[in-house]
């Protein structure tokens, strides 16, 4: 009796013992020579999880359902292969060993189509550009530059490292393009419009991403923002084992760079992960053509070490994650603290030398992050909740006068370096932000989403030093804005799953309140701005291998706090008139990909109006904000990627673009249409790059790697001022540059140790992003990885 | 260019000047008709008598542009010569040349020499590190020239025109600080230069150099009006033919009201006895002093002080307006059918160029040209019309260094 009385409680509890029970895959990935593969993609095709393997080439899923698993191995220049696991209450552990042969297909596609989950992207609708990461890790460069080997983006900075940078996507720039962390906005993660785009790009070391998703044109709803025509999606790396990861660099102008990487997993799900970023810099790179005056007050020219660069910034992020859980797929507290202080070399052009001004900025952010598949039935939600504090101070109360050989040549009786009146600023600010995102799948190839994206900053501060020119202090009143992006997305595929439709509507809004800057009593004063936007996009597998993709969007992007409130250190009034920045965004891509190569062109348009500019004004008028310019971008931008042989790759992007005023006169300040159908000044029309890349194995011992690579950088000369106004021999003009890049990294047999050298601006070339602005010479790099797990 | 402020005040300019810093702001020696030092009838009549500047562009790309032309007869004129400076810049000579003050750190004026053609060389610079711009410029003659700068440095440059060098400084610095240099005038043997502290004083003052020692002689005040606000016009000293200097003061952030006053031939000091309150006279704000003989000075009117700093490209406010400066009284706007201008710095200006002629710019929202007074007949006519951009200045040149 007792055993059927087992039996019977067994029968009764089987189900949730069934429910209860998981299992566990053990794998193995070698190449055909037996030597094991590190770092080699796992998906999980039945889950839509991925790993990747350890430095003997193992790995291991858990809490897997009792059913059949597909798992997808891929490792770049490898084959990819498909292997179906069953798992059941009978098989509950299993050990697989997949042995991958190597490819002549790309090694170092920047378009990736070596896993489902990239070549599922590529495929959508969304008109995208993917750079894997893990091609480029052993190099010396920061995510930003990395943006640059995808078409369509361009990359413009002022100066070394720290300095402003601003990167553009098919012709829009600057704060029309957005970027996001794993699908939350990096304005969460850190201040960016205090950091600067450039620095809080670098506090992503590459070692911690995964992938980066350019979007052109239409935006995805689960990136929900005021995107007017572009967004960067930076993926983080989800590594579910054990692992620390080191990286010391040290490079030319007294350059050091540390990252740390590193995840412990802990008991039932739970793991802590940590990485953290350091660079520090002298930027003390030659400059030549700078002035000095000699004692009858002109100007001789010389070449020079900038003396008053340094620039450091740091990172460090914290995380509690917990994963597979009845309650979550993925959760995670994350702990991020950030900072950089800035020494400040010159103005605007590059034409007056300052010897003590100082920015700098901390950052202390929170986050909470939870994400669960079938929260309810058919029902995805996606939530994450943020607090973000900033410390932001300028100095500039230098009375010294500064040549740019660093010697003090003089002094004024008053004011600073930079300002008249001298500032010692000091603000503090806070920034709410939430995100929702629900996805509900009524049926098979169907989904709905719905975002929501918020953010509240509050900012308050002082400066004693301008308050006393001024007789009142601007900060002490107290700047709110609010900002809220709702979007409905549907995503549908249909004809046998060849064609894919993704439709969205979108809702921004907008407020902002805080002190008039401008007027001689504090006034408050408030404005706000709401606006619909629509997309559709599609893509069509025509036939194998071709795929066609076309979309539309008409994009919003609200005015920023500075544009609409003003910005009392940089004398920028404000403007309560403002109107947001709207485009019309269209795109038509072709994409070919054959087993060696892969070919793409991409057709892009955008009609661009309500354009926000600071307009430059003689003085005494004071510059504000303006909707001052529409413009048409017109544009094909191509990318080609080719392996030569199993370890030689190329791979070239080439952009044309013309930029258009499509202004009437009475909007672009002046009495006629002389400019209209005119090409906007200080843009580029033509750039480019390419890459050589090889790759060779077993060179000092077996299993070891040599990867050299050689790049190129292209940007056609352009004007400074607008082509058709004055003479031609007198024209300014950012001149033609042609950069080449070349490196070297050697990774040792056990995948621990790597060693990478590398020269940029091979050439010494004198190289201008902007007007006037030199940026560094050549350079020379040395970065030492080590890896363990 | 397209400009709407609201809520205009003393502060947006203090920022305004204190940030991005003060232009220049000067006279005569810019707009007038500076008699060559050379002997004239020696000098052969040169091929470009005339230097201008113009503003072109487009949304935040806008900058100076600098040519030499024959005269200003041409229907039409256009910067299709103009040599392009990257920054906005007022201009002056020295009767020869042309010298351009830019705005933007480090103060630098150029100096530039033209061909038979028209078309500007870089001849030499003069660079003051550490100082925003020139704000206000004197050239007396090819070989002494002043000049004030922005940003701190209260001092006064003594320059050589024709060498391009710096050959002294008169500190200033007593005059006190965070003070703008809105405007020069040199009569005799002394400096007269307006003190802008944007009404903080609720008077006027004037630093009065002694050219003979290069030194700060004295500062004189008047209470009687305010604010010696200068750079949407050009000039707010200005010289009477009989030596008796007029001042123009807008009265702007104080209850005193905007009038002219007057220092009298040979004297150093404000003549109490005269006041011409333009307040209470032509009922507008008004802005510069413009002087060519009895019954023919001229001031610029805003239409709407709400606006008078903006330069609203769609709705221009300003205004020219005939004064009496002997009677003090207002004469009405030169001519009700002239088109408004807007008055950034140097929009606006006016230079006599003959007995009958006087040419002044306008800066509309339809158009950009010079326009011609007949002094003798009250008359104005379209005299030039720019399809390039706005003139922001026109110096005389009678000999050519090329």
């Amino acid at each position: 009796m007792g055993g059927i009385k087992e039996h019977i409680i067994l029968f009764i509890l089987f189900p949730l013992t069934g429910f209860c029970q998981q299992g566990k895959i053990f794998g193995s990935i070698t190449d055909t020579s037996n030597v094991p593969l590190v770092e080699a993609h796992i998906y999980n095709m039945s889950t839509s999880k991925s790993t990747i393997s350890d430095s003997e080439g193992k790995f291991e899923l858990k809490n897997l359902s009792l059913k059949s698993q597909k798992l997808l191995i891929s490792y770049t220049g490898f084959s990819s292969k498909t292997v179906t696991v069953l798992l059941s209450p009978d098989i509950l552990t299993t050990t697989i060993k997949v042995t991958l042969s190597e490819s002549r297909e790309m090694l170092n596609e920047v378009i990736l189509n070596s896993d489902l989950e990239i070549t599922r992207l590529k495929e959508s609708p969304q008109i995208v550009s993917l750079i894997k990461v893990s091609d480029f890790k052993h190099r010396s460069i920061a995510a930003k530059d990395l943006l640059g080997v995808a078409s369509g983006v361009q990359i413009r900075e002022s100066g070394g490292i720290g300095n402003n940078t601003e990167i553009s996507v098919q012709g829009l720039t600057g704060k029309q393009v957005k970027f996001f962390l794993d699908g939350v906005p990096l304005e969460f993660l850190f201040p960016i419009q205090e950091f600067g785009i450039g620095p809080s790009l670098a506090m992503l070391p590459l070692q911690t991403i995964k992938q980066i998703e350019v979007y052109k044109g239409t935006v995805p709803v689960h990136l929900g923002s005021d995107a007017l025509g572009g967004s960067i999606h930076i993926i983080s790396k989800s590594e579910q084992f054990d692992f620390i990861e080191g990286t010391q660099g040290y490079s030319s102008f007294n350059t050091w760079q540390t990252t740390l990487n590193g995840r412990k997993l802990l008991k039932n799900n739970w793991s802590i992960g940590v990485n953290g970023f350091y660079t520090d810099t002298d930027n003390n790179y030659r400059i030549n053509n700078v002035q000095v005056i000699n004692s009858n007050g002109n100007p001789e020219h010389i070449s020079t070490d900038k003396f008053h660069d340094d620039f450091n910034s740091y990172s460090v992020q914290a995380s509690v994650n917990t994963s597979d859980k009845k309650w979550t797929d993925h959760s995670s507290l994350k702990f991020v603290t950030a900072g950089f202080e800035d020494e400040i070399q010159h103005n605007f052009e590059m034409r007056q030398p300052y010897g003590e001004a100082v920015n700098s900025a901390s950052s202390f952010s929170t986050i909470l992050d939870y994400r669960k598949k079938e929260l309810f039935k058919n029902l995805d939600l996606e939530t994450q909740l943020s607090h973000n504090y900033l410390i932001s101070k300028f100095k500039d109360t230098s009375l010294n006068i500064y040549d740019w050989t660093g010697s003090v040549i003089g002094q004024r009786i008053s004011g600073g370096e930079i300002t008249t009146s001298g500032n010692d600023l000091t603000y503090k600010a806070n920034t709410y932000g939430g995100r929702f995102l629900l996805g509900y799948n009524p049926k098979e190839n169907t989904q709905i989403y719905l975002n929501s994206t918020s953010s509240f900053f509050n900012r308050t501060g002082k400066d004693p030093i301008a308050t006393d020119y001024y007789q009142q202090d601007f900060f002490q009143t107290a700047t709110e804005v609010f900002k809220h992006v709702m979007g409905i997305g549907l995503s549908q595929k249909t004809l046998n799953s060849k064609l894919h439709l993704n439709s969205s509507i979108k809702w921004y809004q907008y407020k902002a309140n805080g002190p008039n800057i401008g007027n001689a009593d504090i006034a408050y004063i408030e404005t706000k701005d709401a606006a619909f936007g629509v997309g559709q996009s599609f893509s069509f597998k025509l036939s194998t291998p071709w795929l066609l993709k076309a979309s539309y969007e008409y994009a919003t992007r609200l005015p920023d706090r500075t544009e609409s409130l003003g910005d009392f250190r940089f004398g920028i009034a404000s403007n309560l008139n403002l109107d947001s920045e709207r485009s019309h965004n269209a795109n038509l891509e072709v994409n070919l990909t054959k087993k060696r190569w892969n070919f793409s062109v991409n057709g892009f348009f955008r009609s661009v109006s309500n354009i926000i500019i600071l307009q430059p004004v003689p003085p005494p008028v004071l510059p504000t904000y303006e909707n001052l310019l529409k413009a048409r971008v017109l544009g094909v931008e191509g990318n080609l990627s080719y392996a030569l042989f199993p370890s030689v790759n190329l791979r070239s992007s080439l952009t044309y673009q013309q930029i258009t005023d499509r202004s009437e006169k009475d909007k672009a300040g002046v009495s006629s249409n002389r400019y209209f159908g005119e090409q906007l000044p200080n843009r580029p029309t033509l750039f480019g790059n390419a890459e050589i890349k090889t790759m060779h194995k077993n060179i000092l011992q077996k299993a070891d790697s040599l990867s050299f690579w050689w790049q190129t950088n292209y940007v056609k000369t352009f004007f400074r001022y607008w082509e058709i106004d004055g003479r031609e021999e007198d024209k300014l003009k950012i001149p033609t540059q042609w950069l080449h890049q070349v490196g070297l990294s050697y990774t040792d047999k056990s995948k621990h140790y790597t060693v990478s050298l590398e020269s940029h601006n091979l050439f010494d070339t004198e190289a201008y992003d902007n007007f006037g602005v030199q940026k560094p010479g050549r350079s020379l790099y040395l970065k030492i990885r080590t890896y363990f797990n | 260019m397209l400009k709407v402020i609201k809520n205009p005040s003393k502060l947006i300019l203090l920022i305004a000047v204190a940030v991005t810093v003060h232009l220049t702001s000067c006279k005569n020696d810019d707009n007038d008709v500076v008699t060559p030092v050379d002997n004239p009838v020696d000098t052969p009549v040169a091929e470009i008598n005339y230097g201008l500047a113009m503003v072109s562009g487009s949304g935040n790309t806008v900058s100076t542009y600098v040519q030499g032309v024959k005269d200003l007869d041409a229907s039409e004129i256009d910067n299709s010569n103009g040599t392009e400076l990257g920054q906005f810049a007022a201009i002056y000579t020295d009767g020869n040349s042309l010298f351009t003050a830019g705005f933007g750190a480090p103060a630098t004026m150029q100096k530039f020499v033209f061909d038979d053609q028209g078309n500007a060389a870089l001849d030499q610079s003069i660079v003051v590190p550490g100082a925003n711009s020139f704000s206000s410029v004197e050239i007396v003659s090819p070989t002494q020239g002043y000049a004030t700068v922005g940003g701190g440095l209260a001092r006064v440059i003594i320059f050589n025109p024709t060498t391009m060098k710096i050959t002294g400084e008169i500190d200033i610095s007593e005059a006190g600080e965070g003070l703008f240099y809105s405007d020069m005038l040199v009569r005799d043997n002394h400096m007269f230069i307006a003190l802008n502290d944007f009404g903080s004083a609720a008077q006027i003052s004037l630093a009065v150099i002694n050219l003979s020692e290069n030194k700060l002689d004295k500062i004189i005040t008047d209470e009687r009006t305010s604010t010696l606000f200068n750079t949407l016009t050009s000039e707010i000293l200005s010289i009477a033919d009989n030596g008796d200097i007029y001042v123009s003061a807008t009265g702007l952030y104080t209850d005193k009201p905007g009038g002219v006053v007057r220092i009298k031939k040979g004297q150093t000091d404000f003549d109490s006895e005269y006041f011409f309150d333009l307040a209470a006279t032509v009922g507008k704000t008004c802005f510069g002093i413009y002087h060519f003989g009895d019954g023919q000075s001229f001031t610029l009117t805003s239409d709407d002080d709400a606006n008078f700093f903006g330069t609203d490209g769609a709705n221009p406010v300003f205004s020219y307006h005939k004064l009496n400066l002997s009677t003090k009284e207002s004469l009405g706007v030169l001519s009700e059918s002239l088109p408004k201008t807007f008055a950034a710095s140097r929009t606006a200006f006016m230079m006599q160029i003959s007995d009958n002629e006087i040419v002044f710019p306008i800066a509309g929202a339809n158009l950009d040209a010079i326009y011609s007074y007949n002094p003798t007949t009250g008359k104005t006519s379209q005299k030039s019309k720019s399809s390039s951009g706005y003139i922001t200045g026109i110096v005389a040149l009678t000999k050519q260094d090329n």
